[in-house]
């Protein structure tokens, strides 16, 4: 069965059409053509009959028999007449160009003589359609067309000397003349052929082009269009297609791009709540799975306290008192991972600013610690929930608070606006290999930052390699020595897909190039080497330099040394023993990272601490 | 008619089964022991003086088994426990009508403090009672906040608290600077059997001052004042004031 494709059905609709115009306009086309050739052939054998009546009627009123059969003879061996007869009221063939009917009957009923006989009395005029007839008998090759011519009385008739007619008879006789249609049938014919021929090439024609019309406006942009979608479908969802066509199609291109698109951040926010969700999940299975255990061991221990002798006390108060801290533990972690999701509005940095400094004031003042701020003046509005970053702004002077001490200090919280171009400040967050594995590793981190990991090959020796996931650091690797001197291959870590690009070499250093999609904003490009560290994200730079809110807090405090700077952002790392959970900057740390924003920390020990947060004004 | 005196202990785990049945035990007290909330509402009758239950089990939780008990005409004070110890498990128990929440895993001290205050507050039939101070937000009948305008919050113990406790002997404070979190204990009281109940805190912050002054009307006395970290989180999870006025200091 032909399969029923959008353009076979359009080839077809349109094919039967003009099939079915075709036909109609040959139908009628050949049935004028046909009658103007009948009608041609009516009016010679009239114009034959006319002749005829005229060379014979002088024949005929000089009673000259010999010369109207010699006349009627010659006459009727012309090739376009078949016969030549003439009958008398009674219907007897009196002169004919055939010998043999001479002084046949013919039957008033004959094909020849209804018109007139069909009436009784006979019907003395007849017009000119009447008197022709077509017919074809048996034995004829082709159709006739006969023409009757009455012979009317007249006075030179019936006053001539034969004395063969009387007066009274008005119709003496009738002319017929019989002519083959042969020409007409051939010529009809031919014209049907002719037609035909011309409707079986006009379908041919009409189909190829229609075809590859079709084909290439309608089939190959829909089946590029259906192609497209089963790739989002599979999940690959920077698919594109292309859009340059300005018709409908064109349209569908772009608005398809554009939802996948949509998709496409849809799908990132979601696997960023998934995320927080699923470690909430985790951390409520775990915490709940370890509390009844330790539940029998703090029982079961604490009992065997109060019942011990002094001996034993010591030992199992250890046990109570580190069963009891497991117990905390593990509640910092589910406090931890109840972190919600960011419901975002457009707000004024500032006012959150000054509402978080009205909580503090009181408070550090009374300890001698001045609250000074610079916050700019046409802050731009930045999409955050004011909640969340209200949290990270009381811890952080919070803590310079506490960094100041007793000696007093003072602690100032600025706000400026700036743009910055992407390098140095937007995260490499997703990476992925041609086959899709993602190149993002959590374990090695830059900065706090999961690094991008590939694995590098030379000689059979092989090794990973993590990169530095801001853009424009790409210089920052550390993992597998890479000899340049040998040649190295750069694989994906899970299918060893090779991710150098053919063909292209470093702008700076010549160098081969490897890249990976890093969805949904394209593809980026690294050198191969590490002292180069060439790097270019074509949607990125493209996108230039974005907006951003900085927000800057700093102490005269104590200030941290190196080692502690390492530490601060993670969990449970705390400087202040045990009054502090040691969650507060990392909780700080997500909030900033689930706005797509960065924080950082200057400090040196006695010079006090500045950190300096930067959030995109959009996200 | 002797008071009730069987404690009913419900929980899925053997071992905290066991466990509790041992250090009641220690001290003179009968448990009965049932391992699913509905065993545990076929258990209840005239002798059992206090419920302990895990809120973490399968069919039915510990949420739903308060509230059918509550359908009871003078239903057993109510400790809750589990093992997913978050904040909001120990706010919504209190807020639920559980006379307060023992996470686990708990030491035999803790378990029998909460289960002598039980015994003492005993059966009755009334909702809890809100703290007559109009602003103040309150956790169960264990503590209230009451916003300040400056943005810090005082908090206090609920007068219903000391009661259950026959008296107070001694209240330990926690320091100035010291971190605590909604749910989790913020000061030790003593009672006069030489037990200690810890005091659960209604919100997360910082303590910024103790109140050096002996307390006598906790209702109106605070113990700290605080410097919350997350309030408007906090105060989703608390009883609302009874007052209905507008409140101040409340951050939007």
């Amino acid at each position: 069965m032909i399969r029923r494709t959008v353009g076979r059905k359009l080839t077809t609709a349109v094919i039967l059409t003009v099939l079915l115009i075709i036909g109609v306009f040959a139908y009628f086309n050949i049935r004028t053509h046909s009658r103007s050739l009948l009608a041609e052939v009516e009016r010679h054998a009239v114009q034959v009959s006319q002749t005829v009546k005229s060379s014979t009627e002088y024949d005929m009123l000089m009673d000259d028999p010999d010369r109207i059969h010699e006349t009627i003879k010659r006459l009727g061996r012309e090739e376009s007449i078949e016969r030549i007869r003439i009958m008398n009221k009674a219907g007897k063939i009196i002169y004919s160009s055939d010998p043999q009917e001479i002084k046949t009957k013919v039957d008033s009923s004959a094909e020849s003589c209804i018109r007139c006989h069909s009436v009784e009395p006979p019907l003395e005029r007849l017009e000119m359609k009447a008197r022709t007839r077509v017919f074809r008998r048996p034995g004829d090759s082709c159709r006739m067309l006969g023409v009757i011519t009455p012979i009317y009385n007249q006075d030179a008739c019936w006053t001539a000397e034969c004395h063969e007619h009387p007066k009274s008879q008005t119709v003496l006789g009738v002319f017929d003349v019989i002519m083959p249609l042969a020409g007409v049938e051939s010529d009809i014919r031919r014209s049907r052929i002719e037609v035909l021929v011309f409707a079986l090439s006009a379908v041919l024609v009409l189909s190829v082009v229609l075809g590859l019309f079709v084909r290439r406006w309608v089939s190959m942009p829909v089946k590029q269009l259906v192609e497209a979608t089963r790739q989002v479908a599979d999940g690959n969802l920077n698919k594109t297609i292309d859009e340059e066509r300005a018709d409908e199609l064109g349209q569908l291109a772009r608005s398809f791009n554009h939802m996948t698109r949509k998709l496409s951040d849809a799908r990132m926010q979601l696997v960023q709540s998934d995320k927080l969700a699923s470690l909430g999940r985790l951390a409520a299975g775990v915490a709940h799975e370890i509390n009844n255990p330790l539940t029998g061991v703090l029982t079961y221990s604490s009992l065997l306290l109060k019942r011990a002798k002094s001996e034993e006390q010591e030992d199992l108060k250890v046990i109570v008192r580190e069963t009891i801290r497991c117990r905390d533990i593990v509640k910092s972690l589910l406090d931890f991972a109840r972190q919600s999701v960011p419901t975002k509005r457009e707000s004024d940095l500032n006012e959150i600013i000054r509402r978080s400094i009205a909580v503090v004031e009181k408070q550090l003042s009374a300890r001698k610690v001045a609250l000074a701020h610079q916050l700019a003046q046409d802050l731009p509005k930045a999409v955050v929930d004011p909640n969340q970053i209200e949290q990270v702004l009381i811890n952080l002077i919070v803590n310079a608070g506490d960094a100041i001490g007793p000696s007093g200090g003072t602690i100032t919280v600025a706000t400026s606006a700036l743009k910055l171009s992407p390098v140095g400040v937007v995260q490499i967050k997703q990476a992925i290999c041609p086959k899709r594995h993602s190149l993002i590793d959590a374990e090695v981190r830059f900065d706090g930052k999961p690094s991008v990991c590939i694995k590098a090959r030379a000689d059979g020796h092989e090794g990973l390699v993590h990169i530095d996931p801001l853009y424009g650091k790409a210089q920052c690797r550390h993992g597998f020595e890479v000899d340049e001197r040998k040649k190295t291959q750069f694989v994906c870590p899970d299918c060893s897909t090779s991710l150098v690009l053919e063909g292209r070499s470093c702008p700076t250093c010549g160098a081969a190039i490897f890249a990976f999609e890093s969805p949904p904003r394209g593809v980026v490009e690294i050198c191969t080497r590490a002292a180069c560290g060439w790097q270019r994200w074509p949607e990125v730079e493209a996108a230039g330099p974005r907006e951003y809110v900085e927000i800057r807090v700093m102490d005269t405090g104590c200030g941290m040394d190196a080692e502690t700077l390492q530490k601060i952002f993670e969990p449970f790392y705390s400087t202040k023993g045990a009054k502090g959970t040691g969650l507060g900057l990392a909780v700080a740390w997500g909030i900033v990272d689930s706005h797509n924003g960065s924080i950082h920390v200057q400090s040196a020990p006695g010079q006090g601490s500045t950190f300096t947060i930067r959030i995109p004004v959009k996200p | 008619m002797s008071a009730p005196t069987h404690i009913l202990v419900i929980d899925d785990e053997p071992v905290v089964l066991e466990g509790a049945k041992r250090i009641c035990a220690s001290e003179g007290l009968s448990v009965v022991a049932a391992s699913s909330a509905r065993e545990g509402l076929q258990r209840i009758d005239d002798t059992v003086g206090l419920v302990v239950c895990d809120i973490m089990m399968e069919n039915m939780d510990g949420f739903a088994f308060l509230a059918e008990l509550r359908r009871l005409k003078n239903p057993p004070p109510v400790i809750m426990t589990t093992g997913y110890s978050t904040v909001e498990h120990a706010v919504r128990s209190l807020k639920s009508g559980a006379m307060d929440y023992l996470p686990k895993p708990f030491a035999a001290d803790e378990l029998l403090a909460m289960v002598q205050r039980g015994l003492k507050v005993g059966r009755r039939a009334r909702a809890p009672r809100a703290c007559a101070a109009a602003k103040a937000y309150t956790l169960g009948e264990i503590s209230w906040a009451e916003l300040e305008p400056e943005g810090t919050v005082r908090i206090g113990a609920h007068p219903e608290f000391p009661v259950s406790l026959g008296g107070v002997t001694r209240i330990e404070q926690f320091p100035v600077e010291m971190e605590i979190v909604q749910g989790a204990p913020c000061a030790i009281f003593w009672s006069g059997e030489g037990l200690s109940h810890p005091l659960l805190s209604p919100i997360s912050g910082r303590i910024i001052e103790v109140n050096a002054e002996e307390i006598a009307d906790f209702e109106s006395t605070w113990i700290y004042r605080i410097l919350p970290f997350e309030l408007n989180y906090n105060l989703k999870l608390l009883n609302p004031p009874s007052g209905s006025a507008p409140l101040q200091g409340e951050t939007p």
